[in-house]
């Protein structure tokens, strides 16, 4: 079931992974793996993660993503998360949530402009 | 009538005592029978020798005191067959002129003896009539101290019962008075004397006089009252409320009544005060229901204040929500720019409020650059300032950048004391200059017209 | 007069935070609290239903509607018998952590609601109740 819910797409020379609405802890591992394998497979630049349709962030989903930004990095790349939701932002900053060195961008266009890829 | 030597000495050989001639010397050279069957014949040898087989004179011998004195000399002595001599020396001229003491003795022993055991009964009576004495006058002191007791405890027994605060009364079995305390005296207004030997019925009001003596009647047989409440008159007219309890008296025979003693509780006042309070009381409960009533209207309006009191406040709070928004707009000044100029003092609900419309207007929009101008506001406070940064952060995260314009000498300060990090905020003097900011940001240039 | 409307949430499985943070967001929407409080709720709640699952393994989370009269909350209560806290006041600091977590949990959790209690004991196990007013 949670292998379902996370594709991680590759779109010209980045991933995208669309993020959904509550996400397990399983779902947020696999997204980890997923993103690493596909880095791994894959040319590319960096990772846009879409949480648009995201409703709740909580430390542990933060602290994957820092991960996973990070090994990216490590990797070469850069992790850019678009589409936050005004509440999940407040929340996040309000908790002291850090993201570690991903960059965020309002939606998957200005995030993949971010990366520098024009499709 | 003369006598001849050998009648007087057959005289001496038959007297009933002891007669012997003593020299000086102690020898004995006459002795009669008497002397002789008791003592023996001295054969020339000295009286002490003879008697007593000693060397030398007896130390208690008192038989040459009459040589001394020239007198007869009279003094006991007990010889050595045990038996007691009352003895008479008198000095004596022998016909050839020698000093002699002729010594006569006759035995007393039975007179002694009889003296002696006189003296002993006597001594004996002397002592057991000084034991009885003794034991008499204990008795007597004893029977005065109980005397003395029972008086006391008489008159204890009497000051008890006459100075008792209780009223207490005594009545034979005919009812008469025997005793009447000073408590009844002044329960009744009689005087003692004047009720005892009467009969009870004189103590009780009219009304009750019947039924109150056949109570007393009930005690004649021996029973006796717990607690009987008998109203006793005054001599005044007023009647007093009496609370009773009574104890028969018996003759040593246990069944005979001798008298009833009686005593009493003025429970009048106490009566009184009871029903003074049950009416205070009923008062009272009268007064808490008006009270009760009054408070109930009043709670009524106070109700029907708060109600709309309430409305008024609803209204208040919706006409603040809605000034609230008016008072902090989000606007967007530019494609992909939004500005939230702030005027006034920011509490921390406004920032908050500020906080989710300005976040909303970005994702709204899409704007990259938020532009919040504070140059109208005076002062921030920790909490505000703790919002305002938060407000940075978040609008970060959604991917836009915030440029600060506007901060005036006190905000800095207060920034900066509460050590607010703002290196990595974007701050700019004026709203202008933020502005070109953010054209800078998003690639714009502001070209003059030619 | 607190009228209090209640339910519970067996926390005893990774899912079971899912669960806590839907049960938990249905209830705050319904109350009619704000998208942003909700999200505030939603998350305080997601942080302590994890607490119980990483340090005691289970526990139990209840919900309570609060209503006053002049105001409307939510408390949600979360209760373990798992090893308990030895220093509440450590706990409280932020960037704490005794686990795999960031450590911003009871104190970030804390900053999003309006009251937080803790009860502890060291071998007896932890109580948070925590509480979010209706603003407006």
């Amino acid at each position: 079931m949670a292998d379902d819910n996370i594709s991680v797409i590759k779109i010209h020379d980045v991933l995208l992974v669309t993020v959904p609405p509550d996400p397990d802890d399983g779902s947020v591992n696999i997204l980890q793996y997923k993103v690493l394998k596909g880095m791994e497979r894959h040319r590319v630049k960096g990772l846009v993660l879409d949480i648009s349709a995201c409703q709740t962030v909580d430390s542990f989903f933060a602290r994957v993503i820092a991960e996973t930004a990070q090994m990216v990095v490590l990797m070469g790349g850069q992790t850019v998360i678009a589409g936050m939701q005004p509440s999940v932002a407040i929340t996040a900053t309000q908790l002291g949530l850090k993201i570690g060195n991903a960059l965020t961008a309002l939606t998957v266009e200005h995030a993949l402009h971010k990366i520098g890829t024009t499709i | 009538m003369a006598l001849d030597r050998q009648q007087f000495n057959d005289i001496l050989e038959q007297l009933p005592a002891y007669l012997i001639l003593l020299t000086p010397d102690y020898q004995v050279p006459f002795a009669n029978r008497f002397f002789r069957e008791r003592f023996g014949q001295a054969h020339g040898r000295r009286c002490y020798e003879h008697l007593f087989g000693r060397d030398e004179p007896c130390d208690i011998c008192e038989s040459f005191v009459t040589l001394e004195t020239g007198r007869p000399h009279e003094w006991q002595w007990n010889g050595p067959d045990g038996r007691n001599y009352h003895i008479l020396d008198i000095p004596f001229t022998d016909e050839d002129g020698s000093t002699l003491i002729l010594e006569m003795g006759i035995d007393v022993t039975k007179y002694k003896q009889a003296e002696e055991e006189l003296q002993k009964a006597h001594d004996a009576l002397e002592s057991s009539v000084a034991e009885r004495t003794a034991e008499l006058n204990q008795e007597l002191a004893q029977r005065l101290q109980a005397e003395e007791a029972f008086r006391e405890t008489n008159a204890y027994l009497e000051n008890l019962i006459n100075y008792a605060n209780a009223p207490i009364i005594v009545w034979d079995p005919d009812y008469k008075i025997v005793r009447f305390n000073h408590a009844f005296e002044r329960l009744t207004g009689y005087v003692a004397d004047e009720v005892i030997g009467k009969s009870l019925e004189i103590l009780f009001p009219d009304a009750q006089r019947e039924e109150s003596m056949a109570l007393i009647r009930c005690t004649a047989p021996g029973e006796r009252w717990e607690v009987v409440e008998i109203a006793i008159a005054h001599v005044d007219g007023s009647v007093r409320t009496v609370l009773w309890n009574s104890a028969t008296i018996f003759r040593e025979d246990g069944i005979t009544v001798e008298a009833t003693i009686a005593q009493g509780q003025d429970i009048t006042e106490r009566k009184k005060a009871e029903e003074e309070l049950i009416k205070s009381h009923e008062e009272l409960e009268l007064r808490v229901q008006e009270r009760t009533a009054d408070l109930e209207k009043l709670n009524e309006t106070l109700r029907a204040e708060i109600e709309e009191r309430k409305r008024a406040e609803e209204i208040i709070s919706r006409q603040a929500q809605e000034i609230l928004e008016v008072s902090t707009p989000v606007i967007q000044i530019w494609d992909g720019i939004v500005t939230v100029p702030l005027i006034g003092t920011l509490d921390s609900r406004r920032t908050q409020q500020l906080m989710e419309q300005l976040l909303q207007k970005i994702v709204e929009t899409g704007s990259l650059v938020a532009l919040i101008d504070v140059t109208g506001v005076p002062t921030i406070d920790t909490k505000t300032a703790q919002y305002l940064i938060e407000t940075i952060s978040a609008v970060r995260l959604l991917g836009a950048e915030v440029v600060l314009t506007g901060i005036r000498p006190e905000i800095a300060r207060t920034l900066v004391q509460l050590g607010t990090d703002l290196s990595n905020v974007n701050t700019r003097s004026s709203f202008s200059a933020g502005l070109l900011f953010a054209f800078n940001l998003l690639k714009l240039e502001v070209v003059k017209q030619t | 007069m607190i009228e209090c409307n209640h339910g519970t949430v067996v926390i005893s499985d990774e899912s079971d935070i899912i669960v806590a943070r839907k049960t938990i967001r249905e209830v705050s929407e319904k109350l009619g609290f704000s998208l942003t409080d909700v999200t505030r709720i939603v998350t305080a709640a997601s942080e302590l239903a994890r607490n119980i699952f990483v340090y005691a393994g289970s526990g139990v989370m209840s919900w309570c509607i609060l209503d006053t009269g002049n105001l409307v909350g939510i408390e949600l209560t979360f209760e373990d018998h798992g090893p308990g806290i030895a220093d509440l006041k450590q706990v409280m600091q932020e960037g704490y952590s005794t686990s795999k977590g960031l450590g911003l949990g009871l104190p970030g959790s804390r900053r999003l609601m309006d009251d937080m209690e803790i009860r502890s004991r060291v071998g007896e196990g932890t109580t948070v109740v925590v509480k979010k007013w209706r603003r407006g």
